[in-house]
């Protein structure tokens, strides 16, 4: 920065430099040439560095010089020579001082220029630190920054192992269930199911080694092991009462034991010959009630986590579900055989049933034609007659016609009897076939003539039939009994009974006529008539055969022809 | 000579209807009449109590009732078609009802003919007729 003195320095300077040098040169020494030259003062301007002050003194001192040179030296010293001489002097000192006066200011300009970058340079400087400051700030704010996104991170990673942890459980579940849904349908084996049930167990649980995984059910006082995975030998039946399992279905709920040699008194499993040391086991329920477990054993003692509890009781959750609709399937399914079963028995039943009505509606429309024909053919031959009959051929046409007709009545209840034997409802029940037969011997009517000649044994057995139905049954073997005999043998009729096993069979043998080898495949058959010299319309053993096999008997028969038949009927033994 | 039918019948009014029929319409044809099929093949066979052909001749036309105790007409039909010496004789059934079964079935076993026995026994004359066309025209009297 430019260096300028003050007004009144300057003047002084000037006042005292020119008064000084014109005293010296013009008071003190006006003829004389005075050794101290103008530079002096001249060099006093170097100090001040004022230009206007050094041209001021340079002028004065040219001045004086001037004057001095031609007013007051002598010739010989003044003049020209002189003043040539002091105005070189003072201009060069001027120039000297002038040029310094340059130099100064540059280096003052330079200076300027220097402090000037020095201020821009501090100024920077603070600039920079401050920004150095903000920047360490913000390494601060970005290190703690860093320190919370490692922490994330970290956090990130445990919670990614948990992830996966959970990714590989959920996966064992999975696959699980989806075992357990293919299995649901009976197609899979149980004990191939209760398997993938044990193998998820084991590998949900960690599946360490000396680790097997069973599943038990009860069976009375045992407890049988259904399903073993991990181990290649083991218990296959244990004491239910002293099973741990048995522990765990009485409290409903898991239970583990770190080191089983603390509990001698339970019956573990061994595996590969060893007593086990340390069990899991859960419940499984179906119906409401425990009915066995699922287990973890280890051959070592262990302690059990409580992840291992938690996929347990899961396990076991899900494996008591599908058993109990395992259960449900197989009972809807024994139901269905069952209902199925019953449909084509039924169905059965109803066309045989039908059948037995179409064959019967065929013969009897058949059986029932030929008095109807015989009815209205000596009918019309008496009406048509025109005298040429005899009294004896009318008279035996007209009982021709009453025979028919009596005939055609016995076919029609005969036929409703058997019709109604089809279809009537016979529920079964115990009869006492003693007491039935003495009330019937000593009540029916068409009996009574030959009550004294049928002999009843003294015990007969109770039977499981149906009492309506019995009595059909003994009506038509006793009516035919003593129907078809030789009238000149006496009538004798037995009845007796011997017990096969469970069945009791009553006999009803007769001194009669016998029956044809001819008839004896077709006796029981709808209107078989193995003689037409007795009255009768071939229904009648027919009945008894279709009600004996509705009430679940059997009738049958052995005869010799001319010395009598032996009919039985079979049914179940019923307890008095 | 007269012209022999063996008419198996248990009913005894059917017989004696055709009887009547034969006797009114035809002239020359005796009637033999069993009760049952296993007389039917007995009379046909010769056995014991039939070996008098004079008493008991082989008919030229056989009348088989389809439902006969003991044998059934079918039954008597099949054992006549084995029987050697009368495998060619005309069989004739006769039954109560036209079931489409009975008639195959007496077709297969060879029978000549199939008639329903009409619901009047006193119509059995068109039956006569119908056997007097095919077997034995001559002995037919005239209407």
């Amino acid at each position: 920065m430019k260096h300028v003195p003050p007004a009144w320095i300057r003047v002084t300077a000037f006042v005292v430099s020119v008064g000084t040098m014109g005293w010296l040169h013009l008071v003190a020494f006006p003829d004389t040439v005075v050794v101290l030259t103008y530079a002096l003062p001249l060099l006093l301007c170097l100090s001040l560095r004022d230009r206007p002050l050094l041209a001021a003194m340079s002028g004065s001192f040219l001045a004086m010089t001037w004057y001095k040179s031609f007013y007051l030296l002598p010739p010989a010293t003044g003049g020209w020579g002189h003043l040539a001489m002091q105005a070189a002097n003072i201009a060069i000192v001027t120039a000297a001082v002038y040029r310094a006066f340059d130099l100064a200011d540059r280096v003052d300009a330079e200076r300027a220029r220097l402090e000037m970058a020095n201020g821009d340079l501090a100024a920077h400087e603070e600039e920079l630190g401050q920004q150095n400051e903000e920047l360490q700030q913000q390494t601060e704010e970005l290190q703690q920054q860093a320190e919370e996104l490692r922490q994330q991170a970290e956090e990130l990673h445990r919670q990614a192992e948990e992830r996966d942890a959970l990714n590989f459980e959920l996966t064992g579940r999975e696959d699980l269930l989806r075992s357990l849904l293919d299995a649901l349908p009976e197609r899979v084996d149980e004990r191939v199911l209760l398997e993938r049930i044990c193998t998820t167990l084991l590998t949900m649980t960690g599946g360490s080694s000396g680790v097997s995984a069973a599943v038990m059910e009860r069976q009375g006082d045992d407890l049988v092991v259904r399903a073993l995975v991990g181990a290649s030998r083991h218990s296959q039946r244990l004491r239910f009462q002293a099973s741990f399992s048995s522990i765990v279905m009485r409290e409903k709920r898991a239970a583990a034991i770190h080191d089983l040699a603390e509990r001698p008194d339970l019956d573990v499993p061994e595996l590969h010959g060893a007593r086990v040391r340390a069990a899991l086991a859960a419940p499984l329920c179906w119906g409401n009630e425990p009915r066995g477990a699922v287990a973890l054993y280890s051959a070592t003692p262990r302690t059990w986590t409580a992840d291992d509890f938690r996929v347990i009781e899961w396990v076991a959750t899900k494996c008591s579900l599908v058993m109990e609709l395992r259960r449900l399937h197989e009972r809807l399914s024994s139901s269905n055989a069952d209902l199925e079963r019953l449909v084509h028995e039924r169905t059965a039943a109803l066309s045989a049933t039908v059948e037995d009505l179409e064959h019967f509606s065929y013969t009897i429309t058949h059986d029932m034609r030929a008095p109807l024909r015989a009815m209205t053919g000596f009918a019309r031959m008496l009406i048509d007659d025109q005298g040429d009959l005899s009294d004896a051929r009318r008279q035996d046409f007209l009982l021709r016609i009453a025979t028919a007709a009596g005939r055609m009545d016995r076919l029609i209840l005969d036929a409703l009897d058997y019709s109604r034997a089809i279809r009537s409802e016979l529920p079964l029940e115990r009869v006492d076939t003693h007491r039935l037969l003495i009330g019937m011997i000593g009540s029916y009517p068409e009996l009574e003539s030959s009550r004294r000649h049928i002999h009843l044994a003294d015990a007969l057995p109770w039977v499981c039939a149906n009492e309506a139905g019995l009595t059909q049954c003994f009506s038509n073997l006793l009516s035919n009994a003593i129907k078809f005999v030789d009238p000149a043998r006496p009538l004798r009729v037995v009845i007796r009974a011997e017990t096969r096993g469970k069945i009791a069979r009553i006999w009803f043998e007769d001194d009669g006529i016998g029956v044809p080898p001819e008839m004896t495949g077709r006796l029981f058959g709808l209107f078989q008539r193995a003689s037409r010299t007795y009255d009768g319309t071939g229904l009648g053993l027919a009945l008894v055969k279709k009600v004996a096999e509705r009430m679940g008997g059997r009738v049958g028969f052995e005869s010799e022809p001319g010395v009598g038949s032996r009919f039985w009927l079979e049914f179940p033994r019923a307890e008095p | 000579m007269s012209f022999t039918l063996l008419y198996a019948e248990d009913e005894e009014n059917d017989a004696l209807f055709l009887e009547i029929a034969l006797a009114r319409d035809t002239v020359g044809v005796a009637l033999h009449v069993v009760g049952d099929g296993k007389r039917a093949v007995a009379w046909l066979a010769g056995d014991s109590d039939y070996a008098d052909r004079s008493k008991y001749p082989l008919p030229d036309l056989i009348l088989l009732d389809l439902n006969l105790p003991l044998r059934s007409g079918l039954e008597v039909l099949a054992w006549i078609r084995t029987a050697a010496g009368l495998g060619g004789r005309p069989v004739v059934l006769l039954s109560s009802s036209g079931r489409e079964s009975d008639r195959r079935a007496a077709e297969r076993l060879g029978a000549d003919l199939y008639l329903v026995k009409p619901v009047s026994g006193d119509q059995l004359g068109s039956v006569v007729r119908e056997l007097g066309r095919r077997w034995f025209p001559d002995r037919l009297k005239l209407t």
